[in-house]
């Protein structure tokens, strides 16, 4: 009795000290665990409010995903000096929340230690209780045995004893009936058989008292065996629930080890070396000998890899995609543009680069350039025209540009009735206007990005976005021939023209290798925090299918050029 | 195995069945807390 005390205190002690939310080890990892996250919101928090003092973390609620696309983007892109900051200071916050985790971690390898030995010890006791118990039925079973043959035996000798003493009474009888004197041999033959049979029946007697004491003494021993009423019973329950908590086991593991493994940490398994386990299919004592069954590819992942996508361009050796040519992809671009309605083809002009577009105009048809005129005209109708105001006091803040100039910039683009103007109505003198403040925003791009990137934007939009269209509708109207700005022969309007497609090219691959490295830059991040990363094809919506071609594709063209 | 052995044995596997449902708690919790965590980067 005192020892079945000594197991409930210990578990009752063991139970306090796990304890609940409010107490005990429960409290201490919730606490942990709430630090962390404050501790790693609060940095994300103060480093937005370092570029964007306005931004309120209470008021503006932000997922770790937003914040992380902010810091990305916003700012740090363009200084290099705070990209390394941010950079460091990041690092610094990961180890301490890898710590953190790590510290997890270890409760969690230690509890599961402590169930794996006491699953083990369970099964060691269950064991012995049922080999016990098996021995103990074995045994009494020969006994039984035992006292049935002695019972058998006893009544064989009881039978015996009978019929001799039938024969006894019988030969008897005989004498009786003979003349003592006449029929003297007769009578001396039949007593000498008479006590032979009595002799017999002693001996059967005596067998038969050996027999009881052995009998007695064979009961005494079998009633010492206890197997009590329930017993197998009892084993069999205990024994479904530990196979029950065994499988439980198996599944919180893999369960862990899954969750912490997202983070590039390994749940140790407390019998063998690091692999997932099939709830319930592997048996403890098999453990160490278990050859590879299910591995996890997930608890393969470490921090740095887990997306797969390296570099958002699609692999060749896996789905057989060929890279194409400029041409072949203009070609391809040309192809789609054929067959797209006309709010189709008004996106892909939104969403394509400058370049690409100018590269498919050589590909187009006659009818389709018309086309391509009418969804330019429309797409430029449905565009926003900024205000004057605004865009003088945004444009004003780009360096070494004044109200005055950001006016005569608007009036470049706008006319008096706030509308878009046709590059061809356009004088030399402002065409050369238009490539100068191009030039300035792109020579200014970095310095702008690092303290105003939403001005780079905003230029975009409400300047070069129309700038663009309206060039791309005197190509598609003039043809290839011609060239862009054909009214213009004589020698100036040429080099005016070309200065200003020259700008035109440097600005669009300046702002497509500011998106780039803006998203390699995301994407680094991505990868210290174990994210995913970002391909190519979720940020530009337009050239992942024109850029490249299946094999099958491939021969079909080459079939086609012969 | 006389019963008192017998029942003796029976307490400590049950004793032990307790203790693993303990540790289940601490287990539970960890992986409580480590969806909360992810669920609010998620949000």
């Amino acid at each position: 009795m005192a020892d079945n005390n000594v197991y409930v205190n210990n578990t009752k002690t063991l139970m306090k000290e796990i304890g609940s939310k409010n107490s005990g080890k429960i409290q201490k990892i919730v606490e942990d665990y709430e630090k962390i996250n404050s501790d790693w919101n609060k940095f994300l928090d103060d480093q937005i409010q370092k570029i964007d003092p306005s931004y309120n973390p209470i008021a503006n609620s932000k997922s770790e995903d937003e914040k992380i696309s902010d810091l990305a983007q916003k700012t740090y892109y363009y200084d290099d000096t705070k990209k390394q900051d941010f950079k460091s200071e990041l690092k610094k916050q990961l180890t301490a929340r890898d710590n953190g985790r790590l510290k997890l971690k270890d409760i969690a390898e230690e509890a599961l230690k402590k169930q794996y030995d006491l699953i083990k010890k369970n099964k060691e006791i269950i064991k012995e209780l049922s080999d016990s118990l098996q021995a103990d039925i074995e045994k009494k079973n020969k006994l039984d045995a035992k006292i049935k043959q002695l019972d058998e035996e006893k009544s064989d000798n009881d039978n015996k004893i009978a019929e001799r003493q039938n024969l006894i009474s019988t030969l008897e009888t005989e004498i009786s009936k003979l003349d003592p004197d006449k029929d003297k041999s007769t009578i001396i033959a039949k007593r000498k058989q008479i006590q032979s049979y009595r002799n017999d029946v002693l001996k059967l007697s005596d067998r038969n008292n050996d027999i009881n004491r052995d009998k007695n003494n064979k009961i005494t021993e079998k009633d010492k065996i206890e197997t009590g009423d329930n017993r197998q019973k009892e084993i069999d329950d205990l024994n479904n629930i530990n196979k029950d908590l065994e499988y439980h086991f198996n599944e919180n593991y893999n369960d862990l080890n899954k969750q912490f493994s997202a983070d590039g940490i390994t749940i140790n398994h407390p019998g063998r070396s690091n692999e997932a386990v099939t709830p319930g299919a592997p048996q403890l004592e098999g453990d160490n000998e278990r050859e590879n069954g299910n591995s996890n590819p997930e608890a393969q992942q470490t921090r740095g890899t887990s997306g797969g996508v390296s570099n958002g361009q699609p692999d060749t050796q896996n789905n057989q995609l060929v890279k194409l040519s400029e041409k072949q992809i203009a070609a391809n671009m040309a192809r789609e543009f054929r067959n797209m309605t006309l709010n189709e083809q008004k996106n892909m002009l939104n969403g394509y680069g400058y370049n690409d577009l100018v590269a498919m105009t050589s590909y187009l048809r006659l009818t389709d350039k018309k086309r391509m005129n009418n969804a330019l005209r429309e797409s430029i109708a449905e565009m926003d025209v900024p205000k004057l105001d605004d865009f003088k006091n945004k444009i004003s803040q780009v360096p070494n540009v004044n109200g005055d100039m950001a006016e005569q910039w608007y009036n470049l683009i706008f006319n008096e009735n706030n509308e878009p103007r046709y590059l061809k109505d356009l004088e030399v003198v402002e065409l050369r206007q238009i490539q100068k403040a191009i030039d300035t925003v792109n020579e200014n791009r970095n310095e702008i990005g690092k303290t105003n990137p939403e001005l780079l934007d905003y230029f975009d939009k409400n300047f070069v976005q129309f700038v663009q269209k309206g060039s791309l509708i005197e190509r598609v109207k003039t043809g290839r021939i011609k060239g862009f700005f054909a009214d213009m022969f004589n020698g100036k309007q040429k080099a005016v023209r070309d200065k200003l497609s020259a700008s035109m090219r440097d600005y669009c691959m300046a702002r497509s290798d500011a998106k780039t490295a803006s998203k390699e830059y995301e994407n680094d991040i991505r990868r210290m925090l174990g994210k995913e990363v970002i391909p190519d094809n979720e940020r530009r919506d337009t050239r992942s299918n024109t850029r490249y071609d299946n094999e099958l594709q491939k021969l079909d063209r080459q079939n086609l050029s012969r | 195995m006389t019963d008192e052995t017998f029942d003796e044995k029976v307490k400590e596997v049950e004793a032990n069945i307790k203790a693993i449902k303990a540790y289940d708690k601490i287990l539970n919790q960890i992986k409580e807390v480590d969806n909360i965590l992810k669920e609010s980067e998620e949000k």
